[in-house]
């Protein structure tokens, strides 16, 4: 355990004294920034046309939130492969890997810290980006448990996003390679979904069940539904093992 | 300390290293490029796996009990494995956690490994500032932080400014006494510099463990002299092969030089000094031949057999 702290330590160290973590943030916000204002300016226009008393279902939560979550999570698509691909990348190019795989320090522990420390920044990524329902509670009322749902939704998307970005990491030594094949992989995962009309229902069924956009669209409107819940965590566990095998089975080349 | 049982490791169709047999409480690994200097290291260290054979370090296996060798093992690639957006300071602390020194004690050991190996005085500027010579004397700090018992170095002066080198040659004295040093160099002068024993690889397998002076003294058949005279031409040859021991006179790479190559254990010197002077040819020079470890080396690698030949006779 020890062991996964001082690489997750180190990456941070190393995240936030480099650039890139700033930058991708940056990046981040920018767009969901101009996302954020131009739904409320949704929600204006509908307020404004409302005739009589609003009906149940009209609420900003549902109107400006549930959207705005649904693009983030593809601008995550984009993100997450540019935090993740330096993670093992850059220790092959730098030969540092030398010095980690020689340690007594496990695989399984060099993987789950550089792990760790992509949860770390991502939750600091979350905790930044709740200026906007903050910003809104000051002059209105907002349903803090949908806010709450997909919040958990999000960051069980970004966990595991992180997990299929640092396994690309370990493939290559070239950080453009990684990203690129980090950013092919998750949208993969995402487009399977919309194999529906391709193929045959039996195929159709299994192709969406390993689809994102299927799942998250549930976790998004706030609905945590064990079974899209299992599916993101087998996900990333899933891929973290794969990692695990790509640093382990180095030896064996 | 060190023991090595019949290393074999492939890549693909190639063997990098067949058979490599050691025990070593210090030494030297010598060897051309590509020789298999590295992947012997690589494996020693855990960061490769056998394809067949066994390694410990300290008493533990490296592929059974990784953790227990690991932490008893210090080891500098030829790449110095640093990130350059750390201070020295910073870093040597992040391998000290790595290798699991104690908590408290972590301080004083980064504290030593500086002093040692004298850089004390760039402990906070960034890595990626220093000068190469500090990076690689950052590197053999890292290795020795955690003071294991077994330290495996990887070309360590390759590289560098001879000023450079001296120092770091320096450094790895002053750690012999207290650790097992194995460390590798296609340097020839650097074996006898360093160490004391020598493990001479090629293509990939041992052709010779020993001494550097045993090395030398197996390998010679005969004992050679160089002469060298203002004026050669003529009988001087057919004098000197009528000294009694002498075997055969060759002309020698310069003009005016010959060899002279008398039988072993036979000192001719003097005979041949008077054979020169009293034909009247001006004697310049007159020196033994020793083999440079060069030659050693050349001799080795380029004629297996002949190490053959020269360990029967040397046992005869």
């Amino acid at each position: 355990m020890s062991g996964v702290l001082v690489i997750a330590r180190k990456e941070l160290r190393q995240l936030f004294t480099s650039p890139i973590a700033y930058v991708a943030l940056a990046m981040f916000f920018l767009i969901i920034g101009f996302l954020f204002f131009s739904l409320i300016g949704v929600y204006t226009v509908q307020v404004l046309q409302l005739q009589g008393p609003p009906p149940p279902d009209f609420d900003p939560t549902r109107i400006i939130f549930s959207p705005l979550f649904q693009d983030a999570s593809f601008v995550l698509i984009l993100l997450i492969p540019i935090l993740t691909m330096r993670l093992v990348s850059e220790e092959d190019r730098a030969h540092t890997m030398e010095l980690l795989a020689t340690s007594p320090v496990s695989s399984t522990a060099i993987v789950l810290g550089k792990y760790l420390a992509g949860v770390v920044l991502f939750l600091v990524l979350l905790a930044i980006s709740a200026y906007m329902p903050l910003s809104l509670a000051l002059i209105g009322r907002l349903d803090w448990g949908l806010l709450a749902a997909s919040y958990i939704g999000l960051l069980l998307l970004g966990g595991a996003f992180l997990a299929i970005g640092l396994f690309a990491s370990t493939l290559n030594e070239n950080q453009i390679v990684s990203a690129a094949i980090g950013f092919a992989l998750l949208l993969l995962f995402w487009v399977l979904g919309f194999a529906q009309q391709a193929s045959g229902s039996a195929v159709q069924q299994v192709l969406s069940s390993l689809s994102f956009s299927t799942h998250f669209t549930n976790l998004a409107s706030g609905v945590v539904d064990t079974q899209d819940v299992v599916f993101v965590l087998s996900l990333a566990g899933f891929f973290v093992f794969l990692g695990v095998l790509a640093l382990e089975s180095r030896k064996w080349r | 300390m060190i023991q090595a049982d019949s290393l074999s490791r492939n890549y693909g169709e190639r063997w990098a290293i067949r058979d490599v047999s050691f025990q070593a409480r210090e030494g030297e690994f010598l060897g051309p490029n590509g020789a298999g200097k590295t992947t012997t290291m690589r494996i020693l260290t855990g960061f490769l796996a056998p394809t067949s054979g066994r390694a410990s370090v300290a008493g533990f296996d490296i592929v059974e009990k990784p953790m227990e060798a690991k932490r008893r093992l210090g080891y500098l690639p030829e790449t110095a494995p640093l990130y350059d957006d750390f201070t020295t300071r910073e870093y040597l602390t992040f391998v000290a956690r790595l290798k699991r020194v104690e908590r408290r004690k972590i301080v004083d050991a980064v504290d030593r490994a500086m002093t040692l190996c004298g850089v004390d005085d760039v402990s906070d500027r960034l890595i990626r500032n220093l000068s190469r010579g500090y990076r690689q004397r950052v590197g053999l700090a890292h290795a020795i932080v955690h003071d294991p018992q077994v330290l495996i170095l990887d070309e360590p002066t390759s590289a560098m400014d001879p000023r450079q080198i001296v120092e770091i040659r320096k450094v790895i004295k002053a750690l012999r006494g207290s650790h097992t040093i194995i460390l590798s160099t296609h340097i020839l002068p650097e074996a006898t510099a360093v160490c004391d024993r020598v493990i001479i690889i090629n293509e990939g397998a041992i052709i010779a463990v020993d001494t550097y002076e045993q090395l030398a003294a197996r390998l010679r058949s005969s004992e050679k002299t160089l002469v060298r005279a203002a004026r050669t031409a003529g009988d001087l040859p057919a004098r000197l092969g009528r000294i009694p021991g002498v075997l055969h006179v060759a002309p020698g790479a310069d003009r005016g030089e010959l060899i002279v190559e008398a039988e072993l254990g036979r000192d001719v010197r003097e005979q041949v000094a008077r054979a020169v002077v009293e034909g009247g040819a001006g004697l310049l020079e007159l020196r033994p031949l020793a083999m440079s470890l060069e030659d050693v080396f050349l001799k080795l690698v380029t004629h297996e057999d002949a190490a053959a030949t020269g360990g029967e006779e040397a046992q005869a």
